[in-house]
């Protein structure tokens, strides 16, 4: 489908977005957001996790006797009473604990700290085997596998696995051909959970055989499946809610909290059932960032342009695929990957905002640094030898780029911040407050951006009024809906004002559109959005010639185009209506769309491919997704205390085409900011005795606040470029920013000299000590 | 939280009694019982809280005869911002500035101050998961078998590594401060010597109601945590007079003689704050005034 000629109408309109914005600020800070865990019901009862004390092995025996015995408890369940005979593997209780804090049974009562008053009165029974805690249970720091080490269980006869090995080229003959080759053994990177603001909460009731489900998710509709696979119902007896969702990030998406609820309210006669995770439970059971580790052998030619790169990668995820900062940021001709899933007693990792970038940006800053060293180049310089172009071509499938702005996005940052005067040697600049200087860069390409819409559907209503409504499968913040507004607004030619959220979270009038995911929303949804907005277009547009003026000019569809909800005659703009003239007769009007794919190896049906013509390559040729980002930081460092000041942090990412500014601007602010956290504040805390989460209060996993993080020291500059395959040529820019991550490490290492490592942490100062030889 | 009696004490003498009953502690400000009881954090927490905030006169800052007199439901806020504390004894109102976060220095008292509990990561681990040789239960300290980050560079007492986190401790012990409660008055470095849970050595039935400080010395407190805006001191260092005390390297306020320290039982995971420690003595003593 070729896009119309384009104006869009959010960056004219700096005050229709503004207000587009306020309107969902208001109910937020004001209090009004329903989240789930607001809701009430008479009758209700609630329920709480009785979490394991082991790291690896099976229930044996729950004796809940105590616990029914406290006044106001009114049932326990376990995976037997749950799952037993469903067909399912566990539906939230387990029988075979994987890690410390899995859940293993589930307290039902008349409040919420009745329910908690009771945890430690469930006596569990065990059979208890041995456990991996560590990754070094299993990995050397060499990357030799440990002999001998206990099964974690997770897989039935190894603790990791080879996945999606992949290879370009001829590494090994690269590598021998180059100038200088080096290995460099890189660290374990920080593992936290990174959704800690709204607990986990899920809210059930049945009326007669239909179930309502009320859950704190990004995926209502996922949810609905599982649902259906779980409780072997139908899908249109399950009606799933979410109107607002306090921070996803990629990880509140298959769980089975939703189908756990639903099944003990069924058991209990179909009283609503609240189940809540506490501060503890929600830190536990959430998804979590893996933590990564690479061995990676770089090889150059005499200029330091790459020859060959050979990464070996574990990962504490269970999927160890290559990522585009490695496969399609730098011209590399010759690239083998091979990455191992590293699985132990811990709990689940999941996808670090839907991607591997933070890890392995790090990674390969780490070995690019260095590199650049030998040649005696600043990173810049040995990054601008290799970078990819704008029109280059994937160096695997050959097919073009939808959009690739990374280069742009390196030289946005490199100017803003001065990085070519301030840059100096590693660890030889010392201030006149005795702080160390230092200033690092990063530039990658990533997968966000996605147009992977071809199981996206929007739904887009006309009202009698002329106004417009659009149905959204996802929650409402995350400015999401407004992005599908301005789409809508843009396509029908209505005002932004005039296009208003319907009803968002609800399986029942939304089409599986609705996956906030930010990454690939704008994308993927957009996509949908703007085929359900060309659709009602038409609908309208052929309605409005049986109507005066245009009937009695004779006006065929093609004859007619609309701005500001003003329908008009293209050849005779005199000739007009509003979108309320015409619907004051009409019947009521809906647009319904599927969104489209863009990748290669999509199944889509649906204008797969470029959208228009992209250097040669035609409109439906297949094309490589993907968004970019670069960012520069300078800190100073405290040699005495090993504590790191953020003076400036620099970030550009490529945003397709900007249609709603302040979303872009609100995404990258909080991806960017978010990375001050990751790289300086934040992690995971274990026992290194049980692998047991020990962090589990704010206070300890050192969450920083608000007063932690300069906003004044963060520069965002989005770089605006055109998605070729996006709606409208935007895509979605999710979380590029957290690729920064990377330059606060290698501005630390240009500080003092060193690399700190992290050690599944963040650089505290304990280990920017131990880094700098004083701990 | 367990279902909990409430009590409001209508004088010193009735908070006693109730405290007297057994099963009962005393609440201030809340800010640290609270979030104990909800953590379900160990099997020791009372069943009765009495609450002392509306018993009269027990707020206030006053020099009195050289000595500075602070009642023991003084908040935080008030004692940070006092003018009176900043020029008689500049390293309290410094200390008490860069406790917690302002909601909390808001509510929470210099008395709850002086009695929380331990912060030990095992020991405040929600559902008691690890009841450890602090609370008397049969499992040890965990910190010594497991991360030790955080915790005591110089030994353990009664089987505990624990620090003590309170940021006023440190002045309290260097300033010669005298703490005055229910039953007697106690000599700073003397009340923080642990017994039980607490960070301190009352007696389950008694309450703190005035802490004097001697004035006149010049002083600073330097502190030291990861994360600047709201966080316990990994170390800290109180400099008043001559004297030099370490907050957050032992079970009690460490004092120190001479220009620095060596720790005497540092762990991997805790040699730094040695490091740490010598760089506060150093910038606390430069900076007193
Ligand atoms: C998130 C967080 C961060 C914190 N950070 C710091 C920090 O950086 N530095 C620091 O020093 N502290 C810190 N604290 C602890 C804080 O200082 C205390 O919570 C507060 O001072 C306690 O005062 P309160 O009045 O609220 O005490 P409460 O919570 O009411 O009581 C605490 C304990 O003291 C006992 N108690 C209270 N008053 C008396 C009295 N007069 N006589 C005898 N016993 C008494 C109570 O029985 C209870 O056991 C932090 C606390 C929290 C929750
Ligand atoms: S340090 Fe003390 S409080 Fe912490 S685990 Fe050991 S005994 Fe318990």
């Amino acid at each position: 489908m070729a896009l119309p000629e384009m104006k869009i109408v959010g960056l004219d309109n700096e005050a229709a977005q503004k207000e587009i914005r306020s309107r969902n600020m208001q109910s937020i800070l004001t209090g009004r957001a329903d989240y789930v865990n607001d809701r009430k019901m008479a009758g209700m009862l609630w329920a709480t996790t009785k979490h394991a004390t082991i790291s690896h092995g099976t229930v044996k025996k729950v004796d809940a006797s105590k616990a029914l015995a406290l006044p106001g408890v009114k049932a326990v369940f376990t995976y037997d009473d749950i799952t037993a005979g469903t067909g399912a593997a566990a539906m939230f209780p387990q029988k075979t604990v994987l890690y410390w804090g899995a859940p293993v049974a589930v307290i039902v009562a008349d409040d919420w700290y009745t329910a908690e008053r009771a945890i430690n009165l469930v006596n569990v029974e065990y059979d208890v085997l041995p456990a991996v805690v560590k990754t070094t249970d299993v990995v050397g720091d060499d990357g030799v596998a440990v002999e001998n080490a206990p099964l974690s269980g997770r897989l039935a006869d190894t603790n990791y696995a080879n996945s999606m090995p992949a290879e370009r080229g001829d590494v090994a003959a690269g590598l021998k051909a180059s100038a200088y080759t080096k290995t460099y053994n890189l660290p374990w990177t920080t593992t936290h959970q990174h959704a800690p603001i709204e607990q986990y909460t899920a809210f059930a009731y049945w009326i007669e055989d239909d179930v309502y489900v009320y859950l704190s998710t990004q995926n209502i509709h996922g949810h609905r499946t599982i649902i259906r696979n779980r409780l072997q119902i139908p899908l249109n007896k399950i009606h799933c809610f979410n109107h607002y969702c306090g921070g996803g990030h990629g990880q509140r998406l298959n769980n089975e909290e939703a189908a756990m609820v639903a099944a003990i309210s069924r058991k209990l006669g179909g009283v609503p059932v609240m189940w809540r995770c506490s501060k503890k439970h929600s830190m536990l059971l959430a998804g979590r960032q893996h933590d990564d580790k690479g061995i990676f052998t770089m090889g150059c030619d005499k200029d330091g342009k790459i020859v060959a790169l050979d990464c070996e990668y574990w990962t504490t995820n269970y999927g160890a695929t290559i990522t585009p900062i490695i496969s399609a940021t730098f011209t590399i001709p010759n690239l083998k990957w091979v990455g191992h899933g590293t699985y132990l007693n811990q709990p689940d990792r999941c996808a670090w905002r839907c991607v591997n970038d933070p890890p392995t940006a790090v990674h390969l800053t780490m070995a690019m640094d260095d590199m650049a060293e030998h040649y005696n180049m600043n990173p810049y310089e040995f990054r601008k030898k290799n970078i990819m172009g704008e029109h280059d071509l994937d160096q695997d499938t050959g097919n073009p780029f939808c959009t690739k702005e990374v280069n742009e996005c390196m030289e946005t940052v490199v100017e803003k911040s001065g990085y070519l005067s301030k840059w100096h040697k590693p660890g030889t600049k010392t201030l006149s407050n005795g702080r160390l200087h230092g200033i690092g860069l990063h530039a990658h390409h990533d997968s966000h951006g996605r147009v992977n819409g071809n199981d996206r559907g929007a739904v887009v209503l006309m009202t009698p009024d002329g106004t417009i409504l659009t149905e959204n499968g996802g929650s409402k913040p995350h400015n999401a809906p407004t992005e599908m507004n301005i789409i809508v607004a843009e396509v029908l030619g209505a005002k932004v004002t005039d296009v208003n959220c319907g009803d968002y979270g609800n399986t029942d009038v939304t089409l599986n559109g609705g996956m906030h995911g930010g990454s690939s929303f704008t994308g993927s949804c957009g996509a949908a959005f703007y085929s359900a907005a060309m659709d009602l277009k038409k609908k309208l547009f052929t309605y409005a010639i049986t109507r005066e003026p245009f009937a009695a000019e004779g006006a065929k569809v093609e004859d007619l185009d609309s701005k500001d909800s003003v329908i008009f005659m293209t050849k005779k703009p005199d000739v007009k209506a509003t979108f309320a003239n015409i619907m004051a007769t009409a019947q009521p009007m809906a647009g319904v769309g599927v969104g489209w794919h863009a990748q290669q190896n999509a199944t889509a049906t649906v204008n797969a491919g470029l959208q228009r013509e992209k250097d040669g390559f035609p409109v439906g040729h297949k094309a490589e997704w993907g968004s970019a980002a670069a960012s520069v930081t300078e800190v100073e460092v405290d040699p005495e205390t090993g504590e790191v000041f953020i003076t400036g942090h620099w970030n550009s990412v490529g945003c397709g085409r900007v249609i709603y500014k302040d979303g872009v601007l609100q995404q990258m602010g909080s991806g960017s900011e978010l990375q001050y956290a990751q790289a300086l504040y934040y992690g995971d805390i274990h026992d290194p005795a049980t692998g047991a989460i020990i962090g589990t209060q704010y206070t300890e996993s050192q969450l920083p606040t608000t007063l932690d993080i300069d906003p004044t020291t963060n520069y965002l500059y989005p770089v605006e470029g055109d998605d070729h395959s996006g709606p409208l040529g935007a895509h979605g820019i999710g979380e590029p920013c957290v690729g920064s991550y990377a330059s606060i490490l290698a501005a630390i290492y240009n500080a003092i000299g060193k690399w700190v490592d992290p050690d599944h942490g963040a650089c505290n100062p304990d280990r920017v000590l131990k880094a700098l030889g004083k701990a | 939280m367990d279902n909990l009696v409430h009590v409001n004490a209508g004088s010193l003498d009735d908070a006693v009694a109730q405290l007297a009953k057994g099963g009962a502690e005393v609440c201030a400000g809340g800010t640290d019982l609270m979030s104990s009881l909800k953590g379900f954090i160990s099997d020791n927490l009372p069943t009765t809280i009495v609450n002392i905030k509306q018993i009269s006169g027990l707020s206030y800052i006053k020099e009195d005869g050289g000595m500075l007199k602070i009642g023991a439901l003084t908040t935080l806020d008030e004692i940070a911002n006092s003018s009176v504390v900043a020029s008689k004894c500049a390293a309290l109102a410094q200390a008490a500035a860069v406790v917690a976060s302002p909601e909390i220095r808001n509510v929470g008292t210099i008395g709850g101050n002086i009695c929380q509990r331990p912060r030990c990561i095992y020991y405040r681990n929600e559902y008691n998961d690890f009841n450890c040789a602090r609370k008397g239960g049969k499992g040890g300290c965990y910190a010594l078998t497991g991360l030790s980050r955080y915790h005591s560079i110089f030994g353990l007492v009664n089987g505990c590594m624990a620090v003590c986190p309170s940021d006023t401790a440190p002045v309290l012990v260097a300033a010669g401060a005298k703490i005055v409660t229910t039953k007697k008055t106690w000599e700073a470095a003397d009340f923080f010597k642990i017994k039980g849970e607490k960070i301190n050595s009352l007696d389950a039935d008694e309450i703190v109601t005035e802490i004097q400080v001697p004035t006149g010395k010049k002083s600073c407190y330097k502190k030291f945590a990861f994360r600047k805006s709201f966080d316990f001191p990994l170390v800290s260092c109180a400099v008043v007079g001559d004297k030099v005390v370490l907050g957050g390297v032992y079970n009690s306020p460490y004092e120190v003689s001479g220009d620095t320290v060596k720790a005497t039982s540092a762990t991997a995971y805790n040699k730094y704050k040695e490091q740490i420690a010598n760089t506060l003595i150093k910038r606390a003593k430069a900076d007193v005034k």
